[in-house]
Parts: C-alpha cells; sequence; structure tokens
C-alpha cells in the first residue's frame, strides 16, 4: 500500500493509543476448503480426525469458559457451555459419515456440510427466536473447520512479538478476553457500539478500540503499521515517521500520567480552598472493578445490573442478582455502592419475558425502567429482596431510574417496603437503614425535584438522559444532535434547580452521567454546588486531579455569571476560558487525552 | 412403538439449556427417540436436533420411543416437559 496517513475515522469504543501491525481476523468465516478426494477406507480414519479435532475445540472452548468464568463471572460462563454441548453432538456423526460415503470428500467438506444443513434450517425458521443460537453453531463449526485445517488456515500468530492491531468484523466479548492475552495493543472493527459490553471490557482492559468503520476487515490492509487514536476515533494506516514519532511521544506522556494518577489515588478529592467532592465510579461489569483498584475512588456511584439481565435467556433469580450484589459489597468493604434497579427497555424486557415482541413507536419515551418494575412487581421485589439481603455486608443505596411522577416514587417505595417485609419474615438480615434515591432524568422529574427531594435519601442526575429528553433530541441521530449540548443554560438552570431542591431537604445530589467526566462541565457542576460525581474508572484519575487544582469561591462567581448568559456558546466560551485560566498546562498536565479529548474542547465552535 | 405429545410451557421455548436437559434424559434410555414437530423429526438425542426445532413455548411435539424401554423413555420425557425442563423461571 503506499498511501500514508491515511486517517480513517470511526468511532472510540475505548480510549489510548496504539501503534502495531494489521492483523486481520476473522474467526466467524472460513471460507475456502482445499477439496480432496478419499476413498472407502479411508472414512474411519477421517472420523477419527473429526474427533480429535473436537476434542482439541473441546479443550480450547473450556480453557474460554474458565477465562470468562474467573474475569467476568459464571453467567457469561454458560453461553459457552451451550456451545460445547454442540461441539460434543455425535448425532451428526452418521450424517458426517454417510456424505463422505456418498461424495468421496474429506471430512471438513462433509462436516460443513452437515452443519449448514442445520444452520439453515435454524435460519429457515419462522421464528427469530431461535436466530442466536445460529451463532454458536457456527462458531463451533468454524472452531473444529479451523482445527481440520490447521494447515492450511493461518491460526492468530501469537508467535511474533510484534505488536499487532486486530481487524475484524464484530467481536465477541469471549474473542476479547482469549485475544488480550496476544500481541493485541487495539482493535479495529466493522460493527459495535460504544456501550456493548465488548467495548466495556477492551475500556476495563485498556485495549484502545475503535468501531463503526465499515469495510475495514480487508486482507490488503494485512502487515500495514497502523495507528489506533482511540481519543480521536481515528485509524492511521502507514503512517509517515513524524506522525509515528508524535505518536509514540503521547503513548510514553500518558504511560508517566496513568502512573501518576496510580500513584495518587488516595489523595482527597477537595479543592483548592477545601470544598470537598465525592468522586465515585460507574459500573457496568463486575471486571471494572480492577480500575477502582487502581484508581481510587470513594465507592460506586452507579452500578447498572442489566448484563445480568441480557446475557442470560431468562431473569436471573434473587440468589444469582444476590451473588452479583454481594460480590461487589464486599470488595467495596464499606464504602458505598448504589445499585440501580433495572433500567432496560421494553424490547429488552420483552425478550426475556414473553415472545411477543411489544412493538413501540417511540421507545425512550415508552415501556422501560422503573415503569416496567411498577407494571411487573415480581421482577421488582425479586431485584429489591436481592439488594436488600446485599445491603447486610456493606453500605448499599438504592436507586429508582426513570422517575417522572411523586406517585411513581410512592409505588416504588410501597415495594421496597414490601421486599422487606418479605425478608423479615424469611429471617434474613439485612440493613434496615438501606437508603434510597431516584436517578433524575427525565424533565418532569426535574420540575417537581423539590417535592421528590422530601421522599428520598439522595438523588442524583443522569445528564445524558434529562438533556436528551429536555431539549428533545435523540442524539444518535445525527441531522438534530448538534442540539444536544450540556452547557446550554436550560441545563445549568435545570441542575440548579434539582441541586437546591435536593439540598433544601438535606439530600446530597450527585451527577454520573458523561458531563461528571467532562472537564468544562465538571467547573459548571462544582460551581452549582453539586455533592458527588461519578465517572468511569479510567476517569477517576483525571477528575480527581481536576478537583483539587479548581477553587469553589471563583467557580461559584463564574456560575452567577453563566446564569445570567442566554446563548450556549457564551456558556462555552466562559467555561473554556476559566478552563485554561486554571489549567494553562492543561494537555500536559491530562495528557490532551485522559480528560480533554472527552470534551468539547476539541471541537470548537 | 410409543408415543406422546407434549407442549412446551417453559417462557423461553426449548432454548439451549432445557434442551440440553432433554438431551441428558433422553440419552439415559436405549431405545431410539424421535422428537417432531410438523415436517421435523429429529434424534431427541442431539442437541442440534432438538436447537432445529425452534420448538418456542406453546409448540406441540410428538415423541416417539421405539426399544426395550420405549414406554418408560415417553414418560419421563412428557414428565421433564410439564417441570418446564428443569429450569426455574421467575
Amino acid at each position: 500500500m503506499t498511501v500514508t496517513n491515511e486517517k480513517i475515522k470511526g468511532i472510540t469504543a475505548a480510549p489510548g493509543i496504539a501503534i502495531g501491525k494489521a492483523m486481520i481476523y476473522r474467526p466467524h468465516e472460513i471460507d475456502f476448503i482445499p477439496k480432496k478426494k478419499i476413498s472407502l477406507q479411508d472414512i474411519d480414519s477421517e472420523m477419527e480426525r473429526l474427533n480429535k479435532a473436537r476434542n482439541k475445540v473441546l479443550k480450547e472452548l473450556e480453557q474460554i469458559r474458565d477465562q470468562i468464568e474467573k474475569r467476568l463471572g459464571p453467567n457469561y460462563a454458560e453461553l459457552i457451555n451451550a456451545q460445547i454441548s454442540i461441539l460434543m453432538d455425535h448425532h451428526i456423526d452418521d450424517e458426517v459419515r454417510n456424505y463422505m460415503k456418498e461424495n468421496l470428500v474429506h471430512v471438513p467438506i462433509a462436516y460443513r456440510v452437515v452443519m449448514n444443513v442445520y444452520i439453515q434450517m435454524l435460519d429457515d425458521g419462522e421464528s427469530s427466536f431461535f436466530q442466536e443460537r445460529i451463532l454458536d453453531i457456527r462458531d463451533v463449526k468454524q472452531r473444529v473447520l479451523r482445527v481440520l485445517l490447521s494447515e492450511t488456515i493461518e491460526p492468530l500468530p501469537n508467535h511474533s512479538d510484534e505488536p499487532v492491531i486486530l481487524i475484524t468484523k464484530y467481536l465477541t466479548p469471549g474473542d476479547i478476553i482469549i485475544l488480550s492475552n496476544n500481541n493485541v495493543r487495539g482493535f479495529v472493527s466493522e460493527l459495535g457500539g460504544t456501550t456493548s459490553h465488548t467495548s466495556i471490557l477492551a475500556r476495563s482492559l485498556k485495549i484502545p478500540m475503535i468501531v463503526g468503520i465499515p469495510n475495514i476487515a480487508n486482507e490488503t490492509l494485512s502487515g500495514e503499521t497502523l495507528i489506533v487514536d482511540g481519543y480521536k476515533g481515528e485509524l492511521i494506516i502507514h503512517p509517515d515517521h513524524e506522525t509515528e514519532y508524535l505518536y509514540k511521544q503521547q503513548i510514553k506522556r500518558l504511560q508517566k500520567i496513568t502512573t501518576y494518577y496510580a500513584e495518587h489515588k488516595d489523595d482527597r478529592t477537595v479543592t483548592k480552598d477545601g470544598k470537598s467532592i465525592d468522586l465515585m465510579a460507574n459500573i457496568s461489569l463486575p471486571v471494572e472493578l480492577k480500575g477502582l483498584k487502581e484508581f481510587g475512588g470513594q465507592g460506586i456511584g452507579l452500578y447498572r445490573s442489566e448484563y445480568l439481565y441480557l446475557m442470560k435467556h431468562t431473569l436471573p433469580t434473587e440468589q444469582e442478582l444476590f451473588q452479583e450484589y454481594v460480590t461487589m459489597v464486599r470488595f467495596l468493604k464499606n464504602k458505598p455502592v448504589v445499585l440501580r434497579t433495572i433500567d432496560l427497555g421494553g424490547d429488552k424486557i420483552a425478550s426475556i419475558l414473553e415472545q411477543e415482541l411489544l412493538h413501540e413507536d417511540n421507545p425512550n419515551m415508552g415501556y422501560r425502567a422503573i415503569r416496567i418494575c411498577l407494571d411487573r412487581p415480581d421482577i421488582f421485589i425479586t431485584q429489591l429482596k436481592a439488594m436488600l439481603r446485599a445491603s447486610h455486608y456493606g453500605k448499599v443505596q438504592i436507586m429508582f431510574p426513570m422517575i417522572s411522577r411523586l406517585e411513581e416514587l410512592e409505588q416504588a417505595i410501597h415495594h421496597f417496603e414490601t421486599a422487606k417485609n418479605i425478608l423479615r419474615e424469611e429471617n434474613i438480615p439485612f440493613d434496615e437503614n438501606c437508603e434510597i434515591g431516584i436517578l433524575i432524568e427525565v424533565p418532569s422529574a426535574a420540575l417537581m425535584a423539590d417535592k421528590l427531594a422530601g421522599k428520598v435519601d439522595f438523588i442524583s442526575i443522569g445528564t445524558n438522559d434529562l438533556t436528551q429528553y429536555m431539549m428533545a433530541v435523540d442524539r444518535g441521530n445525527e441531522k438534530v444532535n448538534h442540539i444536544y449540548c450540556h452547557y446550554d443554560p436550560v441545563m445549568i438552570r435545570t441542575i440548579q434547580w434539582i441541586i437546591r431542591s435536593g439540598h433544601h431537604h438535606k439530600v446530597p445530589v450527585s451527577v454520573c452521567g458523561e458531563m461528571a467526566g467532562d472537564p468544562l462541565s465538571i467547573l459548571l457542576l462544582i460551581g452549582l454546588d453539586i455533592d458527588m460525581l461519578s465517572v468511569s474508572p479510567i476517569f477517576l484519575g483525571p477528575v480527581r486531579e481536576m478537583i483539587r487544582g479548581l477553587s469553589f469561591k471563583e467557580l461559584q462567581d463564574l456560575v452567577c455569571n453563566l446564569l445570567k448568559m442566554d446563548k450556549r456558546q457564551d456558556v462555552y466560551k466562559a467555561l473554556k476560558d476559566r478552563f485554561i485560566l486554571f489549567f494553562p498546562d492543561w494537555k500536559k498536565r491530562f495528557g490532551e487525552s485522559l480528560i480533554a479529548e472527552n470534551s468539547e474542547l476539541q471541537e470548537e465552535g | 412403538m410409543t408415543e406422546a405429545e407434549f407442549q412446551i410451557i417453559n417462557k423461553q421455548g426449548l432454548h439451549a439449556r432445557p434442551a440440553t436437559a432433554l438431551v441428558t434424559l433422553a440419552s439415559k434410555f436405549n431405545s431410539n427417540i424421535f422428537l417432531s414437530r410438523g415436517e421435523k423429526r429429529i434424534n431427541a438425542k442431539s442437541i442440534l436436533g432438538i436447537l432445529v426445532l425452534a420448538a418456542e413455548k406453546g409448540a406441540t411435539l410428538k415423541v416417539q420411543a421405539d426399544g426395550e424401554d420405549e414406554e418408560e423413555a415417553v414418560k419421563a420425557i412428557v414428565e421433564l416437559a410439564k417441570n418446564k425442563f428443569g429450569m426455574t423461571e421467575e
């Protein structure tokens, strides 16, 4: 390839910089099998080959299962068990044998044909319900074929010490776990979103990842030098010397900064003038706890346990939920853990509960989160009981999402009391003083914050959804997403009102959305007297460092001025100027990345 | 040959885990056991076969067994389906 420095824009799924040789990873497709004729006498030895290959794959899958279980917990591991039983289904052996007998071809071809028949049959099914099983069968087929054809198909070369950037169509969480043990420094995938479990995993393993670049898993790229810029969401193909040098310098700087953050993880999060702000972590998967250990934090400000519901095909039981929560709570010792009750949309729940998929024209405003819980107290109380049981082992706080009216909060509290009563009857211990709170993310709840605050122990502001709902704008819609903005005067007023309402009732208020990790928003939030910020573990270091360099008094004055402004551009400019005033050396200090690239600082205008 | 019909009452249908339970049970018997749904007829000892039936909740399946323990086999499988294949839901 002659093009140098070609830059391709994608979406950042995990931040960081990586340099390495491109490697195309296509675990899910083996297109070509060399034809080989056999004679009837060979059939037995061919079957023997198949069984040997199966045993090898069995070991592979068992290894994956153990690793997944160790790093993610038993719920993920079950997915692999399904594949193992498909792999070891010997009832297709007769079919494989017959195909070889009739066509005198070697076993890879016969095995592929037979497995494809099953895939085809499932594919033809009217029900989309079993579609995902196709992926399991296909994956098993590919694994067996890879082993059978080991002479002709290049496996992942971990023999070389050269750093590699893996390019693929899509990655499963299992792939990430296995591949991160190799020399893989970065991931680029055609499909995938920033909130998928794969992205979360890449982030917690600190492997930069860019997604959403179509047709990139292309053989012509193989062996090229690549740079993954997981801050800008950019892939650079065949960089020139200068570019590569600059990125290498940046990697060094980042390593130094990361070490600094880790060393200062126990520094108190207070401003220069003594105002203390609690800094907590948002956690979606247990594997992320590692980040907490490395970068400190006063607890978990938001634990989203939705993955427990999404990974399994049935609802998790009270015991399964309890196990998950209690592991978390024990890990945190006596630091607080905010457990959020289910925040799933109707589509997800329907696929777990019933077959008939609920069709909603506008799911964001539909059947989701607390609305489902209040509609299905059985699901809700199971979860509440599990959370309460975990409260016996540490400091648990329970948070209800999507509350839009006082009545809903009252109903939720009613179910919370019911769950407590059941536990009392069952003689199961729990923390009688377990605190409850709400996630304010709906404008109606924001406006009624003064009434809602009187009923809870804490308030958290979900700024992503709140901004979307306030401005009636879908962030995923490119035509309108420019309307979405955290610095809009309406957001300042709204957040100020929520914080004041909370403080009036002596209830602490926190922010757990993206704003909490965005430097300009942090100035704003602290000026508005926020009590707590909860951020993704990778932002714990830079946000702590930032808080320690600020002055609460000055920010309060700044906010007074901001509140007089009419337009978001003015707000933005004032925040940016102040940020640079506080941190003239911000590029050096925060590594021009960990924090600043996350903000709109880079996107002028 | 002994045969019987049964309905899938699991909300999730005959998915990977219940299918595994069914295969495990069927494999304990010496008889040849077949499941059919409409035109599809598969070996009940094969997980791939069972998955291919794509039996969702409410589907009616026919079990046929042929062999020395055919009666016990059919009875046991119908019983397993009644017990939601040992799955605890909700």
